[in-house]
């Protein structure tokens, strides 16, 4: 079979009537449309992962090289005997931290939301508390610059749990009010009507109910946080510096070590990816089908 | 031993919405009482009052003469059933069923023996290790009342748990729930917007109308002697044939048509309002050969054959009249006939508003329906 009778095969298959022919051209299309997505996307991934594995010499080399002529793991070895592993801790007690603090107090503020619209807190609070969300997240950082300076609270964990909830809070709020709103009243009623309080027919019910949810807002509020560079940048000096900081303080004046830069990188990457494959199942919605007829 | 007394109770939803416009009725017990009506008509909210999942405005809410406004749902011991029938999606079947036992803290061998038990009755034990999402409508509701029943509660609300169900279910789950109030001999309170699900469940029918009680009584009586136009009107399928006119000499002259019929003498002395509205049941409607002064002549519009009956629909200007008459006749579209409205079955309500009264026949043409006559308070 010759390549253009074997191409053929593959792309129109027995027939070529125009049907199949349409759609072996559609096909391509799809089928290139999503390799220019793939590869615009996934080659920087691959450049740093790529990088990461170089000597510093070897990063500056012209034409470039597509895979390490000299393979080593040194980057790895220097960045975290050196900033690397501090920065990450901090990095994992500040991004769980926050999220944890974000999630206690956005789950039962969204709860409330959903089951009492325009009644927490006057008409107003809830769009309130999604406009803190609406402007930059530069614009505030002078002012509470001077005011966590005044107690001080400069360069803190708790610090930095606190600021991250100035954007996680509002998210976790209306992402969870809208997971709530799907859950119907009917089914907590059930519950109290079977012999619970309100309080147990949500910890034993809606709770249950909106793990899915929780799961994904978890995710989304950690990746924030854990990738937030703003803040951190004024906020810390040293004891609760988190990654994203040392970074850029890799790029020097006389010699950046680009393997040490895509090292650390690699290295955040690392649980956000595997996280989001564990979590993928999790992440489905629908455990409320059948909760409700018609 | 389980009574349910409703005292004055009136629910308002904001300023000017009045859902329930001061409601009194006592349910005995081991009675099935359902209150039916129109949707808005405060059925819903009344029985969410006896819930506790509302809290009256003003009035008391008593249960075996102890007032429980201030008792909290979980401590009423009543079970309910939804419309949706809110099933706990995350949950199997024996875990839905098994959950009011674990909220009151029951041993674990007994629970099972429970569950088993109330699912035998239902017939539903090889359901028990699925989940909600992978059951019929049918299952579902059963799964529903199952819950409702495994705890042996003081008395059973269901909110329209039969509306989401296909015609045919609807049906045979009616027999089945009116069946499992007997057996248990509970109390139980049933709220539909069906006529005819009123009619064939319940001891007692309560009909409501705009938050108000327009009739609480057995469901013949509700048939033969509704207490106003709107109950008539509502009550029976097809509905009471009703038209607005006046009296003159002891005869009734139709708005609509040229309808002019003689109306018993004891009906016509009692009335008071002008105009005022004749009803007739199209079942009494009857077709004859020689006029006399309870008839009228219209032309048939359509006629629909049902199987035991025919339906004629006659047009008089903009009221439609219906007659029902019997499947041998040979009547067809364009047939001018001689409808009788016989006058011991002629009904004369004092107005043309739905809560215009209907006015009580000399005794001899009273139908006898038997048993203790209950009117509103």
């Amino acid at each position: 079979m010759s390549v253009v009778e074997w191409t053929r095969h593959r792309l129109f298959g027995a027939t070529e009537d125009p049907v199949s022919l349409r759609g072996a051209f559609r096909t391509i299309g799809v089928t290139s449309l999503v390799s220019v997505i793939l590869v615009t996307t996934l080659f920087p991934l691959y450049w740093t992962v790529n990088t990461s594995f170089k000597p510093a010499p070897e990063t500056q080399t012209f034409p470039p090289t597509f895979v390490p002529e000299t393979f080593t793991v040194s980057p790895y070895v220097d960045i975290l005997t050196g900033a690397g592993s501090s920065v990450l801790v901090n990095s994992v007690i500040v991004s769980v931290g926050a999220t944890a603090i974000a999630m206690l107090i956005g789950v039962p503020a969204g709860y409330a939301y959903a089951r009492n619209p325009g009644k927490v807190g006057g008409k107003h609070l809830a769009f309130w508390i999604l406009s803190l969300r609406m402007f930059p997240p530069i614009a505030p950082i002078l002012p509470l610059f001077f005011m966590f300076r005044q107690v001080g609270m400069i360069d803190t964990y708790p610090t930095m749990m606190l600021l991250y909830l100035t954007f996680n809070v509002p998210l976790v709020v209306w992402l969870m009010r809208s997971f709530f709103q799907d859950i119907p009243q009917a089914v907590e009623e059930a519950a109290i009507m079977d012999g619970y309080s309100r309080l147990e027919a949500f910890f034993k019910v809606s709770l249950p109910l909106v793990s899915p949810g929780i799961v994904t807002t978890t995710l989304l509020v950690w990746i924030f946080s854990w990738n937030e560079f703003q803040f951190a940048l004024v906020f810390t000096r040293n004891a609760a510096q988190t990654y994203p900081v040392i970074i850029p303080s890799l790029v020097g004046g006389h010699a950046t070590l680009w393997n040490q830069v895509a090292a650390l990188s690699v290295l955040a990457m690392i649980p956000i990816i595997v996280i989001s494959l564990l979590m993928q199942k999790r992440l489905v919605r629908g455990l409320t089908l059948g909760a409700v007829k018609g | 031993m389980t009574t349910i007394e409703l005292d004055t109770v009136r629910k308002e939803f904001g300023d000017d919405i009045v859902a329930v416009d001061d409601v009194s009725l006592t349910i005995e017990d081991g009675e099935l009482v359902v209150l039916v009506g129109p949707s808005g008509s405060g059925k819903s909210t009344t029985l969410r009052m006896i819930a506790g999942l509302e809290a009256p405005t003003s009035g008391d809410v008593r249960i075996d003469g102890i007032r429980v406004n201030d008792v909290q749902p979980q401590n009423r011991d009543i079970a309910m059933v939804f419309q949706s029938f809110a099933l706990y999606p995350h949950r199997t079947v024996r875990g839905n069923i098994s959950f009011p036992l674990e909220a009151r803290d029951v041993p674990d061998a007994e629970v099972d023996g429970r569950v088993e038990e109330a699912a035998a009755m239902l017939d539903i034990t090889e359901l028990l290790d699925r989940k909600p999402a992978n059951l019929s409508g049918g299952q579902q509701q059963r799964v529903a009342l199952g819950r409702a029943l495994v705890r042996d509660p003081q008395a059973f609300l269901m909110d329209e748990p039969l509306a989401n169900l296909d015609a045919k279910l609807r049906k045979e789950m009616r027999t089945e729930v009116v069946r499992l109030q007997q057996n248990l001999g509970v109390t139980m309170v049933h709220v539909t917007h069906n006529q005819e699900e009123a009619m064939t469940m319940g001891d007692r029918v309560a009909v409501m109308n705009e938050g108000k009680i327009q009739q609480l009584a057995p469901p013949k009586e509700v048939y033969q002697r509704p207490a106003n136009r709107f109950v008539a009107e509502f009550i029976g399928s097809p509905s009471m044939n009703l038209l607005t006119g006046s009296l003159s000499d002891g005869t009734f002259h139709a708005d609509a048509g040229d309808v002019s019929v003689r109306v018993p003498d004891g009906l016509a002395d009692a009335s008071t309002a002008t105009p005022l509205t004749l009803g007739v049941r199209p079942e009494s409607v009857q077709i004859v050969d020689s006029p006399d002064e309870y008839t009228f002549e219209a032309t048939v519009d359509v006629v629909e054959l049902m199987g035991n009956v025919q339906i004629v629909h006659i047009v008089l200007d903009d009221t439609e009249f219906l007659a029902e008459i019997d499947p041998d006749l040979a009547v067809e579209q364009g047939d001018t006939l001689s409808l009788r409205l016989p006058p011991e079955k002629i009904d004369l309500f004092d107005g043309v508003r739905p809560e215009s009264p209907r006015i009580e026949r000399p005794a001899d043409h009273e139908p006898s329906v038997g048993g203790t006559v209950v009117t509103e308070e």
